[in-house]
């Protein structure tokens, strides 16, 4: 692969972008790994990786439900640098490893969260005095200044996790391709345990379960077909 | 008035990036209002104290705090008092929370995430991601164009208008969608995945999932997947080192 600084530029874009969907704005798909890894993977000229990662990825992601105060991983710039170190490389033995520099990136990303919105905390005092007088000014600049925050936040998460996976690829820090094979084998495991985990999880309550099962016949029914 | 309309539709789309631990979507939501809160400018007091009200502690389903937003404003405009304004915001919090997420994070999301898997495995790939990406967009911004006129247009009689919308007969519905979506995805991914460890995968695949369910089922606290396949990583790495 050859890197350029147009390249690194673009990808840090796309994981801010990614980032500031988390919570911010908009909160469409954007920050989920099945969006963010295939546009990274695009960007970068491997689209088949991207695809792979986001994938895997958004098993793990569909086991979180982001709740009002709730703490939870940010997969976007994350799944960016997941891609980033798998991209250019035979997949069965990269997969496992860039889920899981994936998943120890997204953990440490869902922490500065929380911070950001104590840091928001202490803008908002600042202007609890004008609030209280019910100036839509000090509103105006409160939230925007909030805003800021995220997206120092996002920006922050972008280059670091685009530099970090451009660092280990680059350097060529990779397990061999036998332990590769049983890292891979060991992130589809722990990726159906998150998703079958989501699933019962939301389902028990409900006639869900059996919608899942029924979903579940039909998709290794379409297997047997193609067999 | 429209402008108005318009501007606070467009701060929807970024109600929680005030968000805190204090005031939660308070003031995303007070930044949401202002421009309803327009037509109370000539009498400054009451502006002022209508801005200070939406400024406060308020949470919800970001697609449907428009609903809030809306009906305050127009109560806030009909001159109803403060305390019933107040009490109205607490008694749509909630409902609006669980509600969306039980609609939104839930149901839509898995199950718009679901048929995106089954495209992508199914080789739509990138167009797919567009495809599905576009979508979602287009129904989060129709949902929360349609909360805040709901709000605006039924004031005080919102949560009958909420009621009578239906959207909690849809939340159930998307909800066994996302079930089906979901499961459908899981052997076609498999499947995809297979090239990994060749015959072992479905069986390494199915134990995964087989843990899953166990884990969900159990009354006791498991670690979540992420946590528990960095361990397996780590040990596997460990292992390898050992041996080599």
């Amino acid at each position: 692969m050859t890197w350029s600084l147009a390249l690194a530029l673009a990808l840090i874009a796309w994981a801010t972008l990614a980032g500031l969907d988390l919570a911010s704005v908009l909160q469409v798909l954007v920050s989920r790994p099945v969006v963010a890894g295939p546009v990274a993977g695009l960007i970068l000229g491997d689209p088949a990786t991207g695809l792979r990662v986001g994938v895997a990825l958004e098993l793990f992601a569909l086991d979180v439900v982001p709740v009002g105060a709730a703490r939870y991983p940010d997969f976007s710039a994350a799944t960016v640098g997941a891609v980033i170190y798998a991209a250019g490389t035979a997949w069965p033995e990269s997969l496992g490893a860039a889920v899981g520099l994936g998943l120890v990136l997204a953990g440490a990303a869902g922490a500065t969260v929380p911070l950001t919105r104590r840091i928001n905390a202490i803008v908002v005092r600042a202007y609890s005095d004008r609030l209280a007088r019910g100036d839509p000014g000090a509103v105006r600049a409160a939230h925007l200044t909030c805003l800021g925050n995220d997206l120092a936040r996002s920006t922050i998460l972008a280059v670091a996790w685009v530099g970090l996976g451009l660092w280990l690829a680059t350097a060529g820090v990779r397990p061999g391709p036998q332990v590769g094979r049983l890292l891979t084998l060991t992130a589809l495991a722990g990726g159906a345990w998150a998703v079958a985990h989501g699933a019962m999880a939301s389902a028990r309550a409900g006639p869900r379960w059996r919608w899942a099962l029924a979903g579940l016949l039909v998709g290794s029914l379409g297997l047997m077909v193609e067999w | 008035m429209v402008n108005g309309v318009a501007r606070s539709f467009l701060r929807l789309l970024v109600l929680q990036g005030s968000w805190t631990y204090e005031r939660l979507q308070g003031l995303g939501m007070a930044f949401a209002s202002v421009p309803l809160l327009r037509p109370l400018e000539p009498d400054p007091e009451r502006h002022a104290q209508a801005v200070a009200r939406a400024t406060e502690y308020f949470n919800a389903h970001p697609y449907l705090a428009g609903i809030a937003v809306g009906a305050a404003a127009r109560a806030e405009r009909e001159g109803v008092t403060g305390a019933t304004i107040q009490r109205l915001r607490t008694a749509l919090s909630g409902p609006l929370g669980s509600l969306g997420d039980q609609l939104f994070w839930i149901g839509v999301v898995p199950a718009v995430v679901g048929a995106l898997l089954i495209a992508i495995v199914a080789g739509a790939g990138l167009w797919a991601v567009g495809v599905g990406l576009a979508l979602y967009l287009a129904v989060r911004l129709l949902v929360t164009q349609w909360g805040l006129l709901l709000g605006l247009k039924a004031g005080l009689g919102v949560s009958a208008a909420l009621q009578k919308s239906g959207l909690a007969d849809q939340a159930r519905r998307v909800g066994l969608l996302a079930g089906l979506a979901v499961g459908i995805a899981f052997p076609l991914v498999t499947r995809w995945f297979m090239p990994a460890a060749g015959a072992w995968t479905p069986w390494v695949i199915g134990a995964g999932a087989a843990g899953g369910v166990v884990a969900a089922l159990v009354r006791f606290r498991v670690p979540p997947a992420r946590r528990l396949t960095l361990v397996a990583m780590a040990v596997v790495l460990l292992l390898s080192w050992g041996v080599g």
